[in-house]
């Protein structure tokens, strides 16, 4: 029941590690500022209702239902979660979300995760904030601005996130840009669609039954002007890179044979290894044979000692 | 005066109204003396749930409310919500954790207690509880019944002097309001129980109040309102339950 | 397995990840190594091999749709060229082996974590966040959300299942198309909506249930056992066979 095609959940094995760790490096960065605030906050409320909140978006990243073509919408909920609690509420709750979702269902990888916080938490909650707060200076009033302000930051927060996932594939080299940037892309702004809709469906829902409650965020705070411009900037940024980077691929795999060099061997950790390390395995086929009859070996006992030691558990 | 200091808890003149709505509780006074066991009963919406909130300081109306001598007001918070527990109606807003160990736990850890001491402490909360086998369960996978007990078992970790209880039988089978009569009735604290369930009313306590559209009607030895099936039905109260 | 303290399997799936994705793409022997010792575990913990196959391989099919179009669609050379019902297909081997092996490394990853959370409760995984220097309230966020989240599921069915019952089935037809789209969104924003707001209430009953306990904003929880040294020595271990292969895969590649 858990496990779910979503392909903004990057696992591992596909981004370099390099990569990886500066985005790890990035994401706890914020996740720590985001920490400091709510230590600064003096509404200690906050806390269960981030958790909380970030159970039911848990829970209502499994509605499904038909975008187009057989595409499936779903939520990420980086939006509604920003809308309702905050922005740096709601890169708590994101964050939770996704690694609840990499650690105990394997729906992003370990390493990775540092990216799918900084893609989905990160950059998801600051293009909603940004999309939401310069949308609340045009459109102001009615049951309908709420849902079609929801709609619009909901659709960007997983378009930009989408063409973050696909530069981030494309420095790792793993699939060039002019191929990821438009694969990602179009999906995501078709799945974006069924954010943007259950964004704004809900939205309507609570502004019907229980305003209050998103009234209150708005009244309270005043406009963060660092995740207010930190928003438009990545925005900006990745929609006017990712066109770039799609049609120069050329340009990114530079950047990704530099880093692929980097991890194989360039990298201070590597200069410490000798070359005569382990002799006798200089021969690659030797070496895999080698590994193949070790491996044979230790499944085989261990196998063996496994069963016989069931075999006397179940005789006693 | 001297009946004052006896008394354990002690309201005057209390009146509670949300914002924006008519009033809840309206002048509500009485005093409770320590070890009694009060049954708090009314048709559903006459404010029991309200009075409890006011109680523990969740809620603040106007009036005066005194608890162990100490006038609820937020400098004694601490020390009040040490002395009084309050057991919800429903028992997932009081089991917040993953386990049932941390959740009785929980309120002895804001006490900065020794681990130890901790342990020692929850251990006999489920003891008394009847629930010593499930320190490490997860409260979700329990039944109502078992929760219900879990959720007294974090408040009497704390070793408070008060208990107070919203609905403790509502959605209980026969056989999980029988353990729970059992457990209540072995209790030396102060009892309040907010019910509209009479029949467990007279099971567990001697004094009854009736509370009717956020006013206090009656205040009274039980036995006499029992038999006073006039009464109870101009409340929406009766025997057969 | 299962007797082994959880931050000793953080260790080790730490390791398996870091290993895999930092020894050079095709030391086949390492991945054979790490697979063995994967299985082993495996069988050792009795773990029914062809469940945790089955989940590992659902997970993987999401990346198929990722990688799959690459072998047909770069251009570098050699490329191979056949033809099926008079269509030309390019293909490039290379790439294909490349893609293979990318999707071999991503599995044996998810192998590891597989193995790491079948043979430990969820909440342990999550309480152990914390000693892996998670912030405490980061942590405590997901353990609140872990706790309310089988309720909210619990709800979500009940409620979409009382909603297909009371809707009636609209009149099938292209021109419906639309308005059937519309009123799904709508249900389903309204069913999302209406846990916002029940979440909103519970958290408001939540924060009156710790505030009772003494709940002051700050954080605290008991501490955790400290790491016997029979564990500090399973983590050592752990290390130095990582350490070990990333070192024997540069052996074998850097000659």
């Amino acid at each position: 029941m858990f496990v779910k095609q979503q392909f903004m959940h990057i696992p591992d094995g596909f981004l370099s590690l390099i990569l990886s760790l500066i985005l790890w490096v990035v994401s706890l960065v914020v996740i720590f500022l985001a920490v400091k605030h709510y230590a600064k906050e003096s509404d200690k409320q906050k806390l269960p209702l981030m958790g909380v909140l970030a159970a039911v978006i848990f829970a209502g990243q499994m509605l499904n239902f038909n975008v187009v073509g057989g595409t499936s919408g779903h939520l990420l909920g980086a939006a509604l979660a920003t809308i309702l609690v905050g922005p740096w509420e709601a890169v708590l709750v994101i964050t939770s979300v996704v690694t609840v979702q990499a650690v105990i269902f394997q729906d992003g990888g370990l390493l990775a995760l540092g990216a799918n916080i900084f893609n989905m938490a990160v950059i998801g909650v600051t293009v909603s904030y940004a999309v939401y707060t310069v949308l609340n200076k045009v459109i102001r009033k009615g049951k309908w601005a709420f849902g079609v302000k929801g709609f619009i930051a909901g659709w960007c927060s997983i378009f930009i996130a989408a063409l973050a996932a696909a530069l981030e594939l494309a420095i790792s080299g793993t699939s060039p840009a002019n191929i990821a940037v438009p694969a990602m892309g179009g999906i995501h702004a078709l799945i974006g669609i069924g954010e943007g809709l259950i964004t704004l469906a809900a939205l309507m829902f609570i502004a019907t039954t229980k305003k209050e409650m998103l009234e209150q965020p708005e009244k309270k705070k005043s406009i963060d002007k660092s995740i207010l411009v930190g928003g438009l900037v990545i925005a900006l940024l990745l929609a006017v890179l990712s066109p770039l980077a799609s049609a120069y691929p050329d340009g990114l795999e530079k950047v990704a044979e530099d880093l692929g060099f980097l991890s194989k061997g360039q990298g201070p950790l590597y200069n410490i290894i000798p070359d005569y390390a382990f002799p006798g395995i200089h021969d690659e086929k030797l070496a895999t044979i080698a590994a193949g009859v070790i491996g044979v070996v230790l499944i085989a006992s261990v196998a063996l000692f496994t069963y016989r030691k069931k075999d006397n558990s179940t005789q006693k | 005066m001297e009946t004052e200091n006896l008394s354990i808890i002690q309201v005057k003149d209390l009146r509670f109204a949300y914002p924006n709505a008519s009033e809840i509780l309206s002048r509500i006074s009485f005093s409770v003396t320590a070890g009694e066991k009060i049954a708090i009963a009314g048709p559903n919406g006459a404010g029991k749930t309200t009075l409890l909130l006011n109680l523990t300081g969740l809620l603040q109306g106007t009036g005066e409310i005194t608890i162990k001598g100490m006038l609820l007001e937020k400098k004694n918070f601490p020390e009040i919500r040490r002395a009084l527990g309050l057991v919800f109606q429903s028992p997932d807003d009081q089991l917040f954790s993953n386990r049932v160990f941390d959740d009785v736990a929980y309120g002895l850890i804001y006490q900065n207690m020794e681990k130890a001491k901790i342990t020692e402490r929850v251990r006999k909360a489920l003891e008394d509880v009847h629930m010593d086998t499930y320190e490490n369960a997860v409260p979700f996978h329990l039944s109502l019944g078992q929760k219900k007990r879990i959720a007294i078992a974090t408040v009497l970790s704390m070793q408070p002097e008060i208990l107070l209880f919203d609905e403790p039988t509502m959605g209980l089978d026969a056989r999980a309001k029988k353990q729970f009569l059992q457990i209540v009735q072995n209790f030396s604290q102060t009892v309040l129980v907010a019910t509209h369930d009479m029949k467990l009313a007279a099971a567990i306590c001697d004094r009854l109040l009736i509370l009717n559209e956020g006013r206090l009607v009656y205040d009274g030895a039980m036995k006499v309102a029992i038999h006073n099936p006039e009464l109870l039905e101009r409340h929406g109260l009766d025997m057969e339950m | 397995m299962f007797s082994v303290d959880t931050r000793v399997k953080w260790v080790g799936a730490f390791v398996v990840a870091f290993v895999v994705l930092s020894i050079p793409i095709f030391t086949w022997a390492v991945y054979i190594l790490l697979f063995s010792i994967l299985v082993a575990l495996c069988i050792g913990s009795q773990l029914s091999f062809r469940q945790v196959l089955k989940r590992t391989l659902l997970l993987e099919i999401p990346l198929l749709f990722i990688l799959i179009p690459l072998p047909f669609i770069n251009r570098s050379l050699p490329i191979t060229t056949f033809s099926i019902l008079g269509l030309a297909i390019h293909i490039s081997p290379a790439e294909l082996l490349r893609v293979v092996v990318l999707m071999l490394r991503s599995w044996l990853i998810i192998f590891a974590m597989v193995l790491f959370t079948m043979t430990t409760p969820a909440d342990e995984i999550l309480i152990s966040l914390a000693a892996l220097g998670l912030p405490v309230v980061l942590v405590n966020i997901i353990l609140l959300m872990w706790r309310y989240l089988a309720l909210f599921i619990t709800d979500l069915q009940k409620i979409s299942s009382a909603r297909k019952l009371r809707s009636i089935s609209p009149i099938k037809g292209k021109r419906d198309n639309g308005k059937k789209f519309i009123q799904n969104v709508k249900s389903t924003g309204s069913i999302l909506g209406s846990l916002f707001v029940r979440a909103y209430e519970q958290s408001d009953r939540v924060y009156q249930a710790m505030l009772l306990r003494g709940f002051d904003g700050t954080l605290r929880s008991l501490k955790n056992e400290p790491l016997h040294t029979t564990q500090k020595f399973q983590m050592m271990i752990v290390l130095i066979l990582g350490f070990c292969f990333i070192m024997g895969a540069y052996g074998i590649y850097g000659n």
